[in-house]
């Protein structure tokens, strides 16, 4: 077992935990595999699913570092304690980045890599996407069931307060972090989103309470009527794709084929973008037959590790 | 800036480690409080398993993180086959499980000097209790799993749900899964292998609470983690007061969701469990 855990520093000062895989015999030129948590999940994810990846990485001579970002897992820092698909979101937006970066650097400089790939699963894919915008050596991705759009509505989930029980979501989340002094020094330097927090005041003491949210469980303010097909594509993931593409950087998408981002990830990027004849020779797209989000069968696995193995392997020693 | 060892937090220093034999080597975080090692006793924090242990993962570091704040030393630790300690987890069970705690209990008291307390979780609470049991160890339960493979029979129906998804229908019912384990045949459950051994184990366990604890154990605190006007879990509070006969138990319940299940936001704290928790090791150690 050729693994460690490490801890590493963010620019903002927060703690970062990963677990290292030095492989006995590593690959020429020297490759390391930066493999992202998937979403709000910590570095294990579902089933072990990255630790199995990393483990069969680490053997074929690939150093793995799983990482941890900040308000995940075992690292510092704080994530708000909002509904998943709000801090989904975020990450989608690129909340996580710039720690991930600070991470993936070191990876990068201590291992002594001379090229980086980047991989993740869901919210991990599209922060590895958005990360390697900052990594020259970094051209190649493994984007895994790749969340691309957002809802068209709120860049600012809480930009409209949905009625009482939202705003009491919202304040509660506030209160919850009142003892911690980085809250209040936020706060203090108006670097906490004081707007949100006045539309949350206004809407959980001055909304009528039959305006409040229809309900899910705990409030959960519901989804207005129409959500689902209110959705456009996310500008920072195109963005982040053609500067990756700029500096001449190749994917691996996978998808499962009943994960419920596949049909967004066709309808809206696969079967139209992706589709492009340049792209189509740059990228490889495959789907897991008749997998789930979480690869939850062993032949599942076995296939998905099998399609990066050889898509890494098959690519990767001549650059 | 290199990769470091440990992590000063405000709450003390945070080193990761592995203990254990080769094969074995189980992953831990060991929270040292600041400034003054010693204030509190040991704590040996026990996660529950399978997906349960990845949802409750943060809600367990804030844990450890309070108690090393107020003065415990604090381990957490990953069982054999589970988030990132050695071994597949299909290579273990349910006495795996024990071993791992009663070493991770060991391996802290040798290093503190002290006898921790059990903090367990769900299955990681069964495998306290019976540890603490084993050790004359003081032990803070919450939401043990009384019926180890009442709750297996249960979380089958997770596979019931993924076979309609995948199959359009319900291929195997829970009996016939249960046969299949009978038969010697893993099934897949949330991703993980359940073995026959691990489901074996599981019901032979099922008599702990009255047969194998409170055995040893000084003084017990279970903790129900329930929403006000919801059910409170089966049998806890009786098996509670019969443990009151051979030993110091106390039972209360949190006005707290469950942590370790598929929540609709994001879980990173439980003040309260983890207050009361808190509060009574540190009444067990008053004079």
């Amino acid at each position: 077992m050729s693994e460690r855990p490490v801890v590493m520093t963010s620019r903002e000062g927060v703690p970062l935990f990963g677990i290292l895989h030095e492989p006995d015999a590593p690959r020429t030129p020297r490759t390391g595999v930066s493999l992202l948590n998937p979403g709000l999940k910590y570095r294990v994810a579902p089933n072990r699913l990255n630790v199995r990846l990393a483990r069969a990485l680490e053997r074929r001579g690939y150093y793995v570092l799983r990482l941890d970002p900040p308000g995940i897992g075992d690292s510092g820092g704080d994530l708000p304690e909002l509904p998943l698909p709000e801090l989904w979101q975020r990450i989608q937006r690129g909340a996580l980045v710039e720690s991930v970066v600070d991470a993936q650097r070191v990876f990068e400089r201590e291992c002594g890599l001379a090229e980086l790939v980047g991989m993740g699963n869901c919210g991990g894919a599209i922060t590895s996407l958005l990360a390697s915008t900052a990594h020259p050596t970094c051209r190649r991705l493994i984007l895994v069931d790749l969340p691309v759009t957002l809802r068209a509505d709120d860049s600012n989930p809480h930009a409209r307060i949905r009625g009482r029980a939202h705003g009491t979501w919202v304040l509660a989340a506030y209160a919850r972090r009142a003892g911690d002094w980085r809250a209040w020094l936020r706060l203090i330097t108006l670097r906490s989103d004081v707007g949100t927090i006045a539309r949350a005041l206004r809407a959980r003491f001055l909304a009528p309470k039959k305006a409040a949210a229809a309900g899910s469980p705990g409030g959960t303010p519901a989804a207005p009527a129409g959500a689902a097909e209110d959705e456009r594509l996310n500008e920072r993931f195109i963005d982040a794709l053609e500067a990756f593409e700029a500096k001449g950087g190749e994917a691996l998408f996978v998808t499962a084929e009943q994960d419920n981002n596949t049909i967004q990830f066709d309808t809206m990027f696969g079967s139209t973008r992706l589709a492009e004849p340049a792209r189509a020779r740059r990228h490889r797209r495959i789907t897991i037959r008749g997998a789930n989000h979480i690869y939850g069968l062993p032949e599942w696995r076995d296939e998905l590790a099998g399609e990066v193995f050889s898509w890494l392997d098959g690519r990767g020693g001549a650059r | 800036m290199p990769f470091g060892a440990a992590a000063e937090t405000e709450s003390g220093t945070e080193t990761p480690l592995f203990f254990g034999a080769d094969g074995r080597r189980k992953f831990a975080v060991l929270h040292t409080p600041r400034p003054a090692p010693g204030a509190g006793a040991p704590i040996v924090v026990c996660a529950p398993h399978f997906e349960e242990k990845l949802w409750a993962h943060r809600v367990l570091v804030a844990a450890a993180r309070e108690a090393s704040r107020r003065g415990h030393p604090t381990l957490r630790f990953d069982a054999s086959g589970h988030g990132d300690s050695e071994g597949e987890f299909e290579d273990f069970g349910l006495e795996d499980f024990l071993e791992d705690t009663v070493e991770a209990w060991r391996w802290l008291r040798d290093r503190d000097g002290r006898d921790p307390v059990l903090f367990g979780w769900r299955l990681g609470a069964t495998a306290a209790a019976v540890a603490s049991a084993r050790l004359a160890a003081r032990a803070v339960l919450v939401e043990p799993l009384l019926d180890p493979s009442g709750w297996l029979l249960e979380m089958l129906r997770g596979n019931l749900t993924f076979q309609i998804r995948h199959y359009g229908r319900v291929t195997k019912n829970r009996n016939e899964l249960v046969a299949e384990l009978a038969a010697g045949r893993t099934v897949v459950l949330d991703g993980y292998g359940l073995t026959p051994r691990f489901h074996r184990e599981a019901a032979d366990a099922a008599g702990w609470a009255d047969s194998a604890f409170p055995g040893r154990c000084p003084a017990v605190l279970s903790i129900a983690l329930r929403r006000k006007g919801m059910p409170t879990p089966p049998g806890l509070a009786e098996a509670s007061a019969r443990w009151a006969g051979t030993t110091r138990a106390t039972y209360l319940e949190s006005d707290e969701e469950p942590v370790w299940s598929d929540v609709r936001r994001y879980r990173t704290s439980a003040p309260g469990p983890v207050a009361a928790a808190l509060d009574w090791i540190a009444a067990q150690e008053a004079p």
